[in-house]
């Protein structure tokens, strides 16, 4: 079982430590036990219903349920969120925010840090569950965590913000498309994690590692 | 239509270079000599906008001799089916008028409803008839046409238009005065049935006149309009509803489409056969011996130069072409010849100002300009003078077609209608040939409506419900009386109810849903943004983002697609609007651009311009393939190009309508299979989809698709050496017919087709917000992509009816199933030639070279199919890089 939920997955060492990357688009760094997920979006499909657009529920909780298998399969102990846990400020007892609440009172030992990013306004944040612990950014050596992807002075960014998608192109026709996992010499942008969420086609340059993500794998490419 | 005058011509090289002097002077001379009686113009000398006095007349029969005097009086003939359409409207009739653009239709249509009003003692004070243009553009021209005859009969009624362009002071004083007549398009009439008085406004309507009902009767367009006649009809049970119509195969059908089916009895309606058709003369241009003409492309401006002849031997000339972008580089070509008067081309298609076509429509009317290169733009519109001349760039992919665009050519009534066709590659020079056969046997193609669009009639619920409200029975039956929902089930019935209220079935129980509410069995839109929204969404036109290109100091030039300015940097140049131009930069969906000082040869490429060759002229291809072979059919088309049809007969084969062409050919780039079964590009699109699901239900493979009109390729890369003997073991099973629309629906679903098609249906029933005009940024909270949305409804709400129309439109519109299955119904009876040339034929090269529109079809993993792509990617380096090395 352990063998072949590992199996997809990539290796990269950055700043001279190991992670990896998941086909279910996270990060884990083995050494502290941390995980990492960027745009969540969670809320998103309350948000369309809301203005008429009949999106179907449970997404967002099919999401959380997602997050936390991987928390448990990995056995991380800390997992960040790389901002955009919302889309935008929900109805306070949404479904998903109890299905939240149960799956951390589920997981009492996991330390959950949470980005602000662009989605979690301060009063999205005042509707959600009072559990969670804000930061706008985490200085955490080598590395720094924050939503936007911007090189920073005090470390390697770990960031989400932009969703990268990545097109592959062979001879004239057969094209493949997919998020990516994208790492610049400064800034690594994770995919989006949530399941209601799009991709945007990046710019990369000729130094930049980019990963593909498929259904169970990943791919530097 | 035996009175059809047909004749071969050719045309080589320059048959006139003379260049007719004062051409405006020459034009007025030529009226004037004309004693002969004509018909009426389609606009009077001296138009007025202004609403004449009102002059009653006793009765209908004074008001009728009113109107022949007034045609009398200008030299004009009252034809009899004008005459009859009259009568018809008097007596309460509704029905269809169909003739060639340009002879009267107008007139026939509109007077009844003008005498009408002569017979009343005082000038009407309400709405009394709708005039519905599928052209926010021709609604202008429309209403000037309209008010100067009403004027000349002296009936003192007043005309205005009603458009998206209408100001909202406008719209509030066509509230309260309302015209007599009101012009619009399908999409506003939606909008007027999504305010709450519509009861009120049209409580006195008597006559609706759809013009061009062909444009409109096979799209969504059509279905949202029937939907809003049957309400019309609802609310005024004595309207007459009358349809103007080019020359389709299936008229009476079209008449009940428009129509629709009168819930107890019979219609009362009649099929109006307008003046007879005239003489169509098809000739071509076909390139001289030295030009070496290329066998693919449809861009192709080498024959340039004797078009440039052509159109120095007329007065007037509009030159159609098929894309937007063929439009561009005709009339660069074209401009660049033409050193003496550059000014007297135009160009005219659906991306540049409204403005911009306005003024050259005027500048062709007065005799300004001699030739205007044209997409459909001009296809349609009334207050247009007929041309000398009408020339076709590559192939009209269509009978009708053909017929419509000639018809813009011919001054006098039973004038003879002359279209140059101008092939942009060999294979279609075959096409003109077949085109001018099948006008001889009379092969007109059929025009059907789309059927039980759930997307079409969820956005009418929610329009209907923001205005008067409905109740469930009664609306089931009143959308139960149109021809595209006369088979709407109660179930689908009932899932669109639900749609539109609870969000459909995965939405059940969330309260902050409440976009339609039911109160005491009243449909009704109560929350006023999703009302407001919802108006914004009304229509079924769905087009990709557009950025409008604009000049630094303001001045307009029209739009194009997002995906296109988005690859273009600051300094860029490209050519538009006949210009060439340099790009500044990209600032809130505008794309400011100045004059470039180089050249430039990127043109915007417009989504969604090809249509695929009719079934009609493909079999009529395939026919005229036949004959050549037997040698009983002489064109010179065909005879230019013997060379290239004897080349594919000895490297391979000539297909004809009893055999089917297998090609198994080696490239550069793999194994491919080329298979010509003349269907079109898109049943091509669904067999070659279709086939390739089943081979990669057999063995682990990637392949890649390419299609035309005449066939399609399915291509393997190299490294599958035993994909050869792999196919040609299983020929026949791939071909079957056994679980065809099982497969077919598979296929669908492992590719992205259905997804694709699912981009409209999310747009109209209201999924995807195309956000707020000039307010780009406030509705970003929701909005996602339609792929998006699909691929969740997928996951979550399976049953989603919505997705099962996206498969059936895929199934129907896109891949033409019924051309499928035609197809291989047939396919098992025909001689196969299975043939191995050792090049790319003829057929075969067009096919190979299109480098656009690729599918993929695939079973293997997604690690191989990218380390394969990988491979193939550093193989290309290698390549490139080895190619350098060796210079």
């Amino acid at each position: 079982m352990e063998n072949s939920f590992y199996s997809g997955t990539a290796t990269v060492q950055c700043c001279e430590e190991i992670l990896l990357l998941h086909p279910q688009k996270v990060i884990y760094w083995p050494a502290r036990k941390t995980l990492f997920a960027a745009d969540i979006h969670a809320g998103k499909e309350q948000t369309f219903a809301r203005s008429g657009i009949p999106i179907p529920g449970g997404i967002s909780e099919d999401t959380f349920t997602l997050l936390m298998q991987l928390v448990d399969n990995f056995g991380a102990e800390r997992l960040i969120i790389l901002g955009d846990l919302l889309h935008s400020t929900p109805v306070p007892d949404e479904n998903w925010q109890q299905h939240l609440t149960q799956l951390l009172n589920a997981r009492t030992q996991l330390n959950l840090q949470v980005i602000i990013g662009n989605h979690d306004s301060l009063q999205a944040r005042g509707n959600t569950l009072k559990a969670l612990v804000w930061k706008t950014e985490i200085h955490d050596p080598p590395f720094v965590y924050k939503h936007e992807p911007e090189p920073h002075d005090n470390g390697y960014v770990l960031a989400g913000h932009i969703h990268p998608a990545w097109q592959l192109t062979a001879g004239r026709r057969n094209r493949l498309k997919s998020p990516v996992f994208w790492f610049q010499q400064q800034v690594a942008v994770l995919p989006a994690f949530g399941l209601f969420t799009g991709g945007h086609l990046i710019q990369r340059t000729s130094v930049d590692r980019v990963f593909m993500i498929g259904t169970d794998c990943v791919m530097e490419v | 239509m035996t009175d059809l005058h047909l004749h071969k011509g050719k045309i080589t090289g320059k048959v006139n270079p003379a260049r007719p002097g004062d051409l405006t002077a020459q034009l007025r001379k030529k009226r004037k000599q004309a004693t002969v009686k004509k018909r009426a113009p389609v606009k009077s000398p001296a138009a007025s906008s202004e609403t004449a006095t009102h002059k009653p007349v006793a009765d209908i029969e004074a008001a009728v001799l009113r109107t022949e005097q007034w045609f009398n009086k200008n030299n004009w003939q009252v034809f009899d089916f004008q005459r009859d359409t009259w009568t018809a409207w008097h007596s309460g009739q509704s029905g269809l008028i169909h003739s060639p653009t340009g002879s009267g239709k107008t007139l026939a249509a509109w007077l009844g409803a003008v005498q009408h009003a002569l017979v009343s003692n005082k000038p009407p004070e309400a709405l009394q008839v709708l005039w519905i243009t599928p052209l926010r553009a021709l609604a202008a021209d429309t209403c000037e046409q309209l008010q100067s005859a009403a004027n000349a009969l002296e009936a003192g009624v007043r005309i205005e238009k009603r458009t998206g362009d209408t100001t909202n002071s406008k719209r509030a004083s066509q509230r309260t005065k309302p015209p007599y007549a009101l012009i619009t398009t399908p999409e506003s009439l939606s909008v007027m049935l999504s305010y709450p008085n519509d009861e009120k406004v049209f409580s006195k309507l008597h006559t609706i006149v759809v013009d061009e009902w062909h444009e409109l009767l096979g799209s969504k367009r059509g279905v949202q309009l029937q939907l809003c006649l049957a309400r019309l009809k609802k609310i005024c049970p004595q309207l007459r509803i009358w349809g103007l119509s080019a020359t389709l195969a299936n008229l009476p059908e079209a008449m009940d489409a428009l129509i629709g089916r009168p819930q107890t009895g019979n219609h009362n309606s009649t099929l109006i056969k307008g003046v007879i058709p005239k003489s169509v003369v098809v000739d071509s241009i076909i390139p001289t011996d030295n030009q070496r003409f290329r066998w693919s492309g449809h861009l192709g401006v080498q024959l340039v130069e004797q078009v440039a002849a052509v159109i120095d031997n007329a007065n007037t000339t509009l030159v159609f072409t098929n894309t937007r972008a063929q439009a561009e580089l005709w009339y660069q070509a074209l401009q660049n010849l033409s050193t003496t008067q550059p000014d007297s081309i135009s160009l005219h298609h659906g991306s540049l100002d409204l403005k911009l076509r306005h003024q050259i429509e005027e500048r062709l009317r007065n005799g300004d300009i001699r030739c205007v290169v044209c997409t459909s733009s001009l296809d349609l519109g009334v207050d247009f003078h007929p041309v000398d001349q009408v020339v076709q760039i590559g192939s009209p992919k269509g009978i009708a077609r053909l017929l419509q665009r000639a018809g813009r050519s011919g001054h006098q009534p039973g004038s003879v209608s002359r279209v140059v066709c101008v092939p942009t590659h060999a294979f279609e020079l075959v096409e003109i040939a077949a085109a001018r056969i099948a006008l001889q046997e009379n092969r007109i193609e059929t025009r059907d409506t789309p059927q039980r669009s759930l997307d079409v009639l969820s956005q009418h619920l929610v329009t209907i419900a923001a205005g008067c409200g409905f109740s469930s029975a009664e609306m089931y039956d009143e959308v139960k009386t149109t021809e595209a929902f006369k088979d709407l089930s109660e179930t689908e019935w009932q899932w669109v109810l639900d749609f539109i209220t609870r969000g459909g079935q995965a939405l059940q129980g969330y309260p902050q849903y409440h976009k339609v509410i039911i109160d005491k069995d009243v449909y009704k839109v109560v929350d006023k943004t999703i009302a407001q929204r919802h108006r914004m969404g009304i229509g079924t036109i769905v087009s990709d983002a557009q950025i409008n290109v604009v000049f630094q100091r303001g001045k307009k030039l029209g739009t194009t697609e997002e995906s296109f300015v988005a690859r273009l940097k600051p300094g860029d140049t490209f050519q538009f609007a006949g210009r060439h131009l340099e790009l500044i930069r990209v600032r809130d969906m505008t794309a400011q651009v100045k004059k470039a000082t180089r050249k430039s040869t990127s043109v915007p490429r417009w989504r969604g311009t090809q249509m695929p060759i009719s079934t009609e002229l493909a079999d009529s291809v395939l026919d005229t393939l036949t004959a050549w072979q037997k040698q009983t059919v002489d064109s010179p088309e065909l005879q230019s190009i013997n060379e290239m049809l004897q080349l594919q007969q000895q490297w391979s084969a000539l297909p004809g309508p009893d055999d089917l062409l297998l090609e198994f050919i080696q490239t550069r780039e793999g194994y491919s299979l080329f298979c010509y079964p003349f269907a079109g590009r898109l049943a091509h699109e669904g067999l070659a989809i279709l086939l390739a699901y089943r081979l990669s239900q057999q063995h682990s493979i990637t392949l890649t698709l390419q299609v035309n009109d005449y066939g399609f390729e399915l291509q393997c890369p190299v490294s599958f050496e035993q994909f050869l003997p792999l196919i040609r073991d299983s020929l026949q099973p791939l071909f079957s017919t056994e679980h065809l629309i099982e497969d077919i629906l598979a296929s669908v679903n492992s590719s992205e087709i259905a997804r694709r098609q699912f981009r409209g249906i999310a747009r109209i029933a209201g999924l995807v917000f195309s956000g707020y005009p000039g307010r780009s940024k406030s509705a970003k909270q929701v909005q996602a992509s339609s792929g998006l949305i699909f691929d969740v409804f997928e996951n979550y709400d399976a049953d989603n009816l919505l997705l099962e129309q996206a498969r059936r439109e895929v199934l129907e519109q896109q891949l033409e199933v019924q051309r499928i299955t035609r197809c291989l119904d047939s396919i098992h009876a025909k001689k196969w030639h299975i043939e191995h040339p050792a090049r790319l034929t003829p057929l075969a090269f067009p096919l190979w070279a299109e480098s656009v529109q690729g599918q993929t079809v695939s079973s293997e993993s997604f690690q191989t199919r990218v380390e394969r792509m990988l491979a193939t990617l550093e193989q290309e380096a290698g390549h490139s890089l080895a190619q350098r090395n060796g210079e």
